[in-house]
């Protein structure tokens, strides 16, 4: 009798330990490449850092450095009009189509699902719409001149670049499909008892889907910001930040520091402020963002 | 008792193994190992894999790697596959600088350049090598100077000499009717830029979408850096070496007339993302009827053609002229040397044997028998040795047996070059100790004040283009120039520009008078 607990604690053991080695070649590569290097920026960020020579404690000096650079309020000012421009007319037109893909008919809302996702790999489309925006070949222009407007420099027109930067965006990253995937899950019934109540359509919206995807609404919103946040390629390939720093990003800016220059205490120093700056706002944003669909 | 036995013999026969190992590996040639930046790729499984691809340049890599070995004796040639020219190289020369993963030798271009790169330590002193090397005499003093620091030599160059030059369309400027004074279709010589911007006005067709020329932003950093053009000032106050003169009397008005161009007339092109690629594809593909470029890089292509590739369509040698960058107006046609090479500088981390034969190794490959049969095998396949028009190595410029060039390209091309080997050097500043050791951040600022007023039609008037430069200078001055020289003194700055007055009283009169001494007795004469 007392042998069955303990075979029973013994492959509970064994389960046990079956799971950690099997998790053993994940924990490894998370503190490889991403526990380790984030333990050593917060190191570099207070050394003269170099390559081939031992690194010098500094303490603060880089964090002051980077708080007096001339182009620090500048970077941070272009990152957040960006994130906020991009947060705004690609996160929040997805969930207004695929609310009305929604009304359409089941054959077109599998349309719409299979064009959203058609895989698209984010260099590549970033190259190609340089090429799109070239002022000398590109596509746009050539439909522009074909209407019989003047030819414009997309990229280099400080009016239009943070725009231009942006309109690949609403392509590569389209959160349409899953709040298709979530709207598919709110129950008809609450629908029917809300027409039998009188409910109109965005009354209907308002009161029952809003909050309904409410919690997927809130991750994607923290994944965007994270990500908008940290905009890299699309500066990098398209303007390098030009013309005149008006799409110069603080990811793109801490790079330039750091391997451009070689100030790689200083270019830590930035993405240091960058991690605080995105973790107070994804605490702020959870603080008041609900995530609970019947609170 | 017999296990006993086998026990000893066996103890014996492998003591005696394991002693002969060690004695033969003590007794073993120790090698010298250079990492070499090149080398046949390890797609190839082996070199009868390679040969049947009649990939010649990888088997020539072998072929010297073989004999480089056979003629050196204890050195192992190591050719390692490395990037050294993307937009990532630099990133990744410095993650293999750390890791003891870099070649012995790479472009510092992509960190920052020589000067910067001295300052922090990334490149190894060569000054007794190379002086050792009796030909360095013959090397023009151009590709040197920036390569060294307080008589101390840093880098190389490598085996191309290029310059900056204008290529134009010759079928474009006849059919616009600009000839130049022997009636060819060509610019004028000694041209100005106002010349210039007459020409591209001439040549743009607004109805087919074509431009006379290109002017990006970056041109303006790209031509300047390389003729050491006044960009820079002394500190009057002597607690900096150098302040940012963006708004000089030369590069105001120079911005006026490009901007005019670009936005007046609307015969050139400009942009924020244009750079090396894009004016180069949009002189191929017939967008524009001009090119500011390296000599070495249109002329490279003798196979291509303007449109499709067939007969129809006219060849580079045809229809493609080159003449100097255009002059300042009223500056009595003066043109600068830009002269130049990539510069190579050795790894520090390396030993002092390995350096030497790494740096042997290059002058072979670049200067000795490594490029013989370079040459021989381009002739051999039929390319053209198109960098060979001004090459830094003397055995490059006089060897014998040079493929006939001169067949591949027109001989006006041959001449252009040769004529701006020999321009006059204006002193550089490197050879007084005064480097500009930042050099890509000061760059970046310079470029991206150029954007600001070339990609923005409001910078119209010389006030506010003015207005831009000054605060372009004060971001210059307070990222990339808030250092001092160690030891540099106000002495320095009176050798340096006296030595460039000097200079250009006595090759450009006209232009000393009415741009640098203006500029001298307004910002450079602080002592």
């Amino acid at each position: 009798m007392k042998s069955k607990p303990r075979t029973r604690e013994r492959q509970l053991k064994h389960k046990h330990r079956a799971g950690w080695l099997y998790s053993i070649p994940g924990f490894i590569f998370l503190i490889l490449f991403f526990w380790y290097p984030l333990i050593l920026s917060f190191v570099v960020a207070f050394q003269h850092w170099h390559p081939i020579r031992p690194p010098v404690y500094v303490g603060l000096n880089n964090f002051q450095l980077v708080f007096n650079h001339p182009l620090t309020p500048l970077v941070f000012k272009n990152t957040l009009i960006y994130a906020g421009l991009r947060i705004a007319l690609t996160f929040l037109i997805p969930i207004i189509v695929a609310i009305l893909i929604m009304e359409m008919r089941k054959s077109t809302i599998r349309t719409m699902m299979i064009l959203w996702f058609i895989p698209t790999a984010g260099v590549a489309l970033t190259i190609l719409w340089k090429y799109i925006y070239n002022p000398f070949y590109g596509l746009l222009n050539a439909i522009f001149v074909g209407l019989g407007f003047a030819p414009q420099r997309w990229l280099s027109d400080k009016n239009l670049t943070m725009l231009c930067l942006i309109l690949p965006s609403l392509i590569m990253f389209a959160p349409g499909l899953i709040y298709i995937g979530a709207l598919q899950t709110i129950p008809e019934e609450l629908y029917e008892a809300a027409e039998l109540e009188g409910a109109g359509f965005w009354s209907k919206i308002w009161h029952i889907t809003l909050p309904r995807i409410r919690p997927v609404i809130a991750m994607l919103l923290i994944l965007a910001v994270i990500s908008a946040f940290q905009e890299f390629n699309l500066p990098y390939i398209m303007t390098k930040g030009g013309p005149g720093n008006a799409t110069l990003f603080a990811v793109q800016y801490l790079w330039r520091t750091a391997f451009g220059y070689m100030k790689f205490g200083e270019g830590t120093a930035i993405a240091i402020l960058l991690f605080f700056f995105l973790l107070a706002l994804t605490i702020i944003q959870r603080k008041f963002f609900r995530e609970n669909v019947d609170e | 008792m017999k296990i006993r036995k086998k026990f000893m013999v066996g103890l014996i026969i492998s003591s005696l193994v394991i002693g002969m190992l060690a004695i033969s590996a003590f007794a073993a040639e120790k090698k010298i190992k250079i990492k070499v930046w090149g080398g046949p790729p390890t797609t190839y499984p082996s070199v009868e894999k390679m040969l049947e691809t009649t990939d010649a340049f990888k088997a020539r890599d072998l072929y010297e790697e073989i004999l480089f070995e056979a003629t050196h004796s204890g050195v192992d040639v190591v050719p390692i596959t490395w990037d050294m020219w993307s937009k990532e190289a630099g990133r990744k020369l410095m993650s293999g600088l750390a890791s003891g993963e870099a070649p012995c030798l790479y472009y510092t271009g992509h960190i920052g350049g020589v000067q910067t790169c001295i300052g922090q330590g990334l490149v190894a002193d060569i000054t007794d090598l190379w002086n050792a090397w009796p030909p360095h005499t013959e090397v023009p003093a151009a590709f040197m100077t920036p390569a060294m620091k307080d008589g101390h030599v840093y880098a190389i160059p490598q085996d191309l000499g290029m310059s900056w030059a204008v290529n134009y369309r010759k079928d474009w400027l006849e059919s616009a009717g600009v000839f130049n004074a022997e009636g060819k279709p060509a610019p004028p010589k000694n041209w100005t830029w106002t010349d210039y911007a007459t020409i591209m006005k001439k040549i743009t067709d607004p109805k087919k979408g074509t431009y006379g020329g290109c002017l990006p932003p970056f041109l303006q950093d790209m031509i300047d850096w390389e003729w050491d053009a006044p960009v820079l000032r002394p500190d009057p106050t002597g607690k900096y070496t150098w302040r940012a003169n963006f708004d000089s009397i030369e590069k105001t008005k120079l911005f006026k007339m490009w901007h005019d161009m670009i936005y007046v007339d609307k015969s050139v092109m400009t942009g924020a993302d244009i750079w090396y690629g894009e004016i180069n594809n949009a002189f191929k593909t017939e967008k524009c009827g001009t090119l500011i470029l390296k000599t070495t890089h249109l002329c490279a292509p003798d196979r291509w053609r303007f449109g499709k590739p067939s007969e129809k369509y006219p060849r580079f040698q045809e229809c493609v002229g080159i003449t100097f960058l255009p002059a300042m107006p009223d500056s009595g046609g003066m043109v600068p040397n830009t002269l130049h090479t990539n510069l190579f500088a050795f790894n520090p981390t390396i030993s002092k044997e390995e350096l030497k034969t790494a740096f042997d190794y290059y002058i072979w490959h670049w200067a000795g028998e490594g490029r013989s049969i370079y040459r021989r095998m381009r002739a051999l396949v039929g390319y053209a040795p198109y960098w060979q028009v001004i090459p830094p190595y003397a055995e490059n410029r006089h060897a014998p047996g040079l493929p006939p060039f001169t067949e591949l390209f027109p001989p006006e091309y041959i001449k252009v070059n040769q004529e701006m080997a020999n321009l006059p050097n204006a002193p550089r500043r490197d050879a007084f100790g005064l480097s500009q050791t930042h050099g890509k951040e000061f760059g970046d600022v310079y470029i991206s004040t150029a954007e600001k007023i070339l990609c923005d039609p409001n910078y119209n008037t010389v006030e506010k283009i003015t207005k831009a430069l000054q605060e372009g200078n004060k971001l210059a001055d307070e990222t990339a120039l808030n250092y001092k020289i160690k030891g540099q003194t106000m002495e320095d700055f009176k050798k340096y520009y006296t030595a460039l007055g000097e200079f250009y009283e006595k090759n450009w009169p006209e232009y000393y008078k009415n741009y640098w001494y203006p500029q001298f007795e307004k910002s450079y004469k602080v002592w």
